[in-house]
């Protein structure tokens, strides 16, 4: 499965480009060429997205996965997959439930920024980690170790990160629930006042 | 084996946490979006 792999992922590539690339130019500019590509992020989205999902799955069947989750950079491009397919996943949620809203005001617009730069920088790692199991390796890898990121070492979390990434998901939670309950309450009494 | 049991268990944790931070991430500024709107 080794070679359709390698053609099916084109595809995911070019489209999370694009669409990394559109949400950032949209984040930045309200120009008309902006819009334009703005009206076609949903659609590279799920583009993507779709062809993303067959594209892991053809990759976890080129090798059996013991195979594949024998070496660090079977593990470490396991790993960066899976998180880009789940990243642009949410991005495409995100999109298509806040709407054109995801571009109202500066705050939105910096997350939206930071949210195409990091898919992006993802979708890159992923891609120079495939390229190395391919034996194409990048000198991208160069530039991830001088930030300590060693591509043929397993990358894992130490159990103490792993608690602060918990604390941090129930308080994404916390504040996404107070977000949601906030509307509802006042929804409760509208207009007291009138 | 360099990849032993612990380590192991370490990287799949790694990867759900990966996924769930972002996830989580994603889900909160929606409804931080939306309810700003509402």
């Amino acid at each position: 499965m080794g070679p359709y792999h390698a053609i099916m992922v084109h595809f995911p590539v070019a489209f999370w480009t694009v669409a990394a690339g559109a949400i950032i130019f949209r984040s930045l500019s309200d120009r008309p060429l902006a819009r334009a590509f703005d009206r076609v992020l949903i659609a590279c989205l799920v583009v993507g997205e779709s062809a993303g999902l067959v594209a892991y799955v053809l990759g976890q069947l080129v090798w059996p996965p013991d195979t594949l989750q024998a070496t660090p950079l079977g593990r470490n491009h396991m790993m960066s997959a899976t998180w880009s397919l789940f990243f642009f996943g949410s991005v495409l949620f995100l999109r298509w439930r806040a709407g054109e809203e995801v571009w109202d005001g500066p705050v939105n617009r910096v997350i939206m920024l930071l949210l195409g730069s990091l898919g992006a920088v993802l979708l890159a790692i992923t891609g120079t980690l495939g390229g190395h199991l391919h034996g194409a390796p990048a000198r991208l890898s160069d530039l991830l170790k001088m930030i300590g990121l060693n591509v043929y070492e397993t990358f894992y979390l130490p159990t103490w990160m792993l608690v602060v990434v918990a604390v941090v998901i129930m308080a994404l939670l916390a504040l996404g629930t107070a977000a949601t309950r906030r509307p509802a309450a006042s929804m409760q009494h509208p207009e007291g006042g009138t | 084996m360099e990849f032993a049991r612990d380590i192991r268990l370490q990287w799949w944790l790694t990867l759900v946490a990966g996924v769930l931070v972002i996830v989580t991430f994603v889900f909160t500024v929606s409804r931080l979006i939306r309810g700003r709107e509402d």
